[in-house]
């Protein structure tokens, strides 16, 4: 079915273009960063789907602007292990041959495969959502391709390229040795517990997440995944701010961590890694009461910047999917807090000509995608 | 005489009538307990060549109210997944079993779950919410039903093959 962009929109980057779309989906769905770093390299970060048609998204928008996902994708980053995040990831790797696959993960590897491993085997029996199945099947690829998976952790350099004048260099930020060790001890005590009715994984993941550093000839791009602010230094934003050694220049480029959430928010982030005319981008997320992100949120955040995109409204309907009038009548009649999560795909694609003197990102809105501005509070 | 009878829940669900009954019978004897189950226990549990076991005592039991467990025809179900718990309610993501394309949500009130069920209300914890129609000595009630899942534990076999791999994965696949 694909993507239904417009002609311009279907355009590929020229050579000397640095390009970062947003994709995202509204609700709980799920967002992707398609990455161009120049001369045809691609990156992705994290994967999501249609949930109506089922297509993966970051696969459908590459495929849409006729890249060569088999040779061109040089990166696939599993930021955590989120299911608005990895939904379509093992179906983006099995079509990118050349991709390295780089994800967190514990220190105990054996460890960590027995887990997916035993956790598989109960999905297996009952089909869920859950993000076991993706991880797997991306193992499974791997382990026919015979390509390791890149480890990502504080201040590893994921991938480098060069070409003619370019220098493209990519950094995980995160996650942080102290959480590495968390994940071994949550992983072990799984094992004690053999607690099977809970979807795994059943710790926060976001301290886990990867944050990332897009750097293309001295311009930076910060990618703040899911990662979150806590009162522990060793983990976190404030391990990034206090611990990294990659993050020299400020970045011009933004996207903004867990969907704007308040646990992802730091002035430090703002003041210390982003420049003063930071664009800042954005997907909503709404799965449990509160959707986001939040009003007061979105005012800070035009305090610190007037260049704010979301790629969506949160996509909350007033009521239940459509239905039989009957269906919907009892429906109503047992629970009238049912709401359908409306999938509003959305990109926000922010393009930097490189070999210009002063370059300045321009932005372009694709479908639902929209700016908030000041007095618009979302 | 023999206490335990085992089920073969594939077949029975294909027969429509037949399998309300049994799903009546599990959350019927579910609330009829009122306890939470616990391991091993025999009632409840789907084992790994899909078969339902239960307490043949019980079932007896049930069929001496047979009048208060008749059939029940479902109309609309999801399987839900617990996102926010509160004092009184817990908010979920739901996926509708016939149509799993766009998500809902929804707030119940922990009332609308069983006594038995309530130890199982985590975030990130599992059930079933099915709405239809039930029939009482001849009267058709709409009912609706929340039963969080219980998985029996994996078969030694299932252990096993799932450790081998996770070895074979561990000799092939190398990190960077």
């Amino acid at each position: 079915m694909g993507l239904n962009l417009n002609n311009e929109d279907k355009q590929l980057p020229q050579n000397s273009q640095f390009e970062i779309s947003l994709l995202g989906t509204g609700a709980g769905y799920g967002e992707s960063v398609v990455i161009h770093l120049g001369y045809n390299n691609w990156i992705v970060v994290d994967s999501c789907i249609n949930p109506k048609t089922k297509e993966c998204l970051p696969l459908e928008y590459l495929r849409s602007r006729d890249v060569n996902v088999a040779k061109d994708v040089k990166l696939i980053l599993c930021t955590h292990w989120h299911d608005d995040h990895i939904q379509g990831i093992s179906e983006l790797l099995a079509n990118c041959d050349e991709a390295v696959f780089s994800m967190s993960a514990c220190s105990d590897q054996k460890k960590f495969l027995q887990f997916v491993g035993l956790d598989y085997s109960k999905r297996e029996k009952q089909p869920s959502t859950s993000s076991t199945e993706e991880i797997q099947a991306c193992f499974n690829i791997l382990e026919e391709r015979n390509k390791p998976i890149k480890k990502a952790c504080q201040d590893r350099l994921l991938l480098q390229l060069k070409n003619g004048n370019f220098t493209t260099n990519i950094y995980s930020l995160s996650p942080s040795d102290y959480m590495i060790e968390a994940f071994d001890r949550e992983i072990a005590e799984l094992f004690d517990q053999n607690n099977p009715d809970i979807r795994i994984p059943i710790e926060p993941q976001n301290h886990k997440s990867v944050a990332i550093l897009i750097e293309v000839n001295g311009n930076c791009v910060l990618l703040g995944s899911d990662l979150e602010v806590s009162t522990n230094p060793e983990k976190g934003w404030i391990c990034v701010l206090d611990k990294c050694q990659c993050l020299n220049k400020k970045s011009t480029l933004f996207k903004i961590p867990h969907h704007g959430s308040i646990n992802g928010y730091h002035s430090r982030i703002w003041n210390e890694l982003l420049s003063e005319d930071v664009t800042g981008i954005l997907t909503p997320f709404h799965k449990g009461k509160k959707p986001l992100p939040e009003h007061q949120m979105i005012e800070k955040f035009l305090n610190h910047t007037e260049y704010l995109f979301i790629t969506s409204d949160t996509g909350l309907s007033r009521s239940a999917k459509k239905r039989d009038h009957q269906v919907s009548k009892v429906i109503n009649q047992f629970n009238n807090t049912v709401q359908e999560l409306k999938f509003t795909f959305g990109i926000v694609k922010c393009t930097l000509n490189i070999q210009d003197e002063n370059p300045k990102w321009e932005i372009k809105l694709i479908e639902n995608a929209k700016r908030i501005l000041k007095s618009q509070k979302n | 005489m023999e206490t335990n009878i085992r089920l073969d829940y594939d077949k029975i669900s294909k027969i429509n009538d037949l399998g309300n009954i049994v799903n009546q019978y599990i959350s019927g004897v579910i609330k009829e307990r009122n306890i939470s189950i616990e391991k091993n226990n025999s009632i409840d549990i789907i084992t790994d060549d899909n078969k339902a076991e239960f307490d043949l005592t019980w079932l007896q039991k049930i069929d001496s109210k047979k009048d208060v467990y008749e059939y029940m025809s479902n109309i609309q179900s999801w399987t839900g997944y617990v996102s926010d718990i509160e004092e009184d309610n817990f908010t979920a993501k739901l996926i509708d079993k016939k149509d799993p394309t766009t998500y809902e949500i929804a707030t119940f009130s922990k009332e609308d779950v069983s006594d038995g069920d309530l130890n199982l209300l985590k975030p990130g914890a599992v059930f079933y919410w099915s709405i239809g129609y039930a029939t009482n000595k001849g009267q058709r009630i709409k009912q609706s039903l929340i039963r969080f899942r219980r998985s029996g534990n994996i078969s030694v076999q299932v252990f096993d093959q799932a450790m081998d791999r996770a070895e074979e994965l561990n000799q092939n696949l190398t990190w960077d």
